[in-house]
């Protein structure tokens, strides 16, 4: 029945085309994209001569900072400390008011709809404006040093965190919180009883992340005056010290990445 | 005396699908009945409807004589108590114990609340009520284990020692064994039906398995589209009744539709 065959084959329909035509919302979208790129490139205003200067100077950097001189070690082994402890505090405190915000701005815990849109703008607030500007507000705000720092970190953490923890909140299945409501449970009682312990896992290892991210922004916080390890390099820089900002530099590097490790490996007990 | 569980024209619909078109039936204290129905006619969201969980546009639900259809805040809370649910997917809490699952049995108790369900914190006396219903269900060894570390006829279990824990006056349990093998399925059915006529409790309970209805249920309650079609003690059904609940042309007899248990 070799017609039966030949009637299938032309009843099949026929494969989508090979190529798309773009469609002018993705035409714009690169046409745009192709205007900033190169402006973009011409505002950095690259030339050979230029490249070859930043090639020089960048040696003359190395030749200067090597050796890394490590005879202020106490005080830089100190300011290392001071940047842990504000990564450490600011991180802490950041990730337990990230689970009321995240409560509050996820539909299924949310007390009331404006509430919800409410805290989403304040998280998206904390999160959309970077670490550095909110340690130079705190700075205005309590003076420079640590506290600052910790203050940027917090509100940064939270940012981070009540994002990622609502989105974990949202997702939760349903069933376990109906199987408490249906035991008479008030609604604090169903949050607490199932909701968060089935985000925990997720929110330890976010958690995790933002200890990670806390660190390396601690880090940076100093260059504001927003205390830690920064403040003494922004200062072996400016006077020119760079065998001193070499120094710093590799203490940073191996605690951030001492650290990154011993949180990784938590992160896998964890999850 | 007051029914345990009476439902009068109850209608729900999800925006323009009307799932429940007047479902009405009794259940008097201690009886109890297998709810039968094609996937998708309405049996999960009708017994969502009774301690609303779901709320309902018409119609009367009854729990011991008190009509759920306008209660809210503490008082749905004390109806709630009354009512323990079994659900296919057991609902266990995944990241605690056992242990501590049972406990949460307890949340709506007087003078529960949560911080005295937290295993931590709560007095002596329920914890030791919290093993004593994880012995009944044969669980007592593995209290200490995170719920989801069990086989799934086990946390169905524990989900029966969770509702014990609750001391309801009613059972409802929506294909409690739908997600285990025949065997695990076959004793998690004779667990619930033994502690349920220990405790004389009510039990509403669908299932899938028409053997199995006819076997545990005195009585059978048959839902098609939305409505009950057939109600009547499980003796005096023929079986091609239950299946005609299945086939898709709506060709249900008018006999079995007007026919209702003798009580
Ligand atoms: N939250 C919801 N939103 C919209 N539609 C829903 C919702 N819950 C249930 N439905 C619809 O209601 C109908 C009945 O669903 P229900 O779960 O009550 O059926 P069921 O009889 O329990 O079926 P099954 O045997 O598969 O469990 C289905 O068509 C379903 O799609
Ligand atoms: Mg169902």
């Amino acid at each position: 029945m070799t017609t039966d065959i030949h009637d299938n084959a032309v009843a099949v329909p026929a494969a989508p085309p090979r190529f798309h035509r773009p469609s002018v919302f993705a035409v714009v979208i690169a046409i745009a994209f192709a205007a900033f790129f190169i402006q973009g490139v011409l505002l950095a205003g690259i030339t050979p001569e230029r490249l070859m200067r930043g090639i020089v100077n960048l040696g003359r950097f190395i030749a200067l900072a090597m050796p890394p001189d490590f005879t202020k070690l106490d005080v830089i082994a100190y300011a290392m400390l001071e940047t842990l402890n504000m990564a450490i505090v600011g991180v802490a405190v950041g990730v337990v008011l990230s689970v009321p915000f995240a409560l509050l701005a996820s539909t299924n815990t949310t007390p009331h709809r404006l509430v919800r849109t409410a805290t989403q703008f304040v998280i998206a607030t904390m999160r959309t404006i970077p670490d550095l500007i909110w340690a130079l507000i705190f700075v205005v705000a309590v003076g420079l040093g640590p506290l600052a720092g910790i203050l940027a970190i917090i509100v940064d953490t939270i940012g981070f965190c009540a994002r990622f923890f609502a989105e974990r909140i949202e997702e939760v299945r349903p069933g376990p919180s109906e199987a408490l409501a249906s035991t008479g449970g008030g609604r604090l009682s169903v949050i607490f009883g199932a909701v968060v312990p089935e985000t925990f896992a997720s929110m330890t290892g976010t958690s995790l992340f933002a200890v990670e991210k806390a660190i390396r922004s601690a880090v940076t916080l100093g260059l504001v005056g927003a205390g830690g390890i920064g403040v003494e390099l922004s200062t072996a820089m400016r006077l020119f010290n760079f065998d001193e900002a070499a120094a710093i530099v590799m203490v940073i590097l191996v605690v951030v990445v001492g650290f990154e490790q011993i949180s990784s490996l938590i992160r896998r007990r964890v999850m | 005396m007051a029914a345990a569980l009476e439902v009068k024209g109850l209608k729900k619909s999800f925006g323009d699908v009307t799932v429940l078109r007047g479902v009405d039936f009794t259940l008097a204290k201690g009886e109890g009945a297998v709810l039968l129905g094609a996937n998708g006619c309405g049996k999960s969201t009708m017994l969502r409807c009774l301690n609303r969980l779901t709320s309902f546009e018409s119609g009367t639900v009854r729990v011991h004589g008190t009509d759920v259809s306008t209660l809210a805040g503490a008082k749905l809370k004390i109806v709630r108590r009354e009512l323990g649910y079994v659900f296919q997917q057991f609902n266990l809490i995944g990241n605690v114990s056992v242990f501590q699952n049972v406990l949460f049995g307890a949340l709506g108790h007087p003078g529960g609340g949560l911080i005295n369900s937290l295993s931590a914190f709560a007095p002596q006396a329920e914890r030791d009520r919290a093993m004593h219903c994880l012995e009944r269900v044969g669980l007592a060894d593995k209290a200490p284990f995170r719920a989801h570390a069990l086989s799934g006829g086990q946390q169905q279990r524990v989900a029966i020692a969770r509702m014990l824990m609750q001391s309801p006056t009613i059972v409802i349990a929506d294909e409690p064994i739908a997600s285990l093998d025949p065997k695990a399925g076959r004793e998690v059915l004779e667990l619930l039906f033994r502690i349920v006529s220990e405790e004389r409790l009510t039990v509403l309970c669908t299932l899938h398995q028409l053997d199995l209805a006819r076997e545990f249920g005195p009585r059978i309650i048959g839902m098609k589209d939305g409505r009950v079609v057939i109600d009547a003690a499980t003796d005096s059904i023929h079986i091609s009744e239950l299946e005609g609940l299945y086939r898709a042309d709506g060709a249900t007899s008018a006999a079995s539709a007007s026919r209702h248990a003798a009580e």
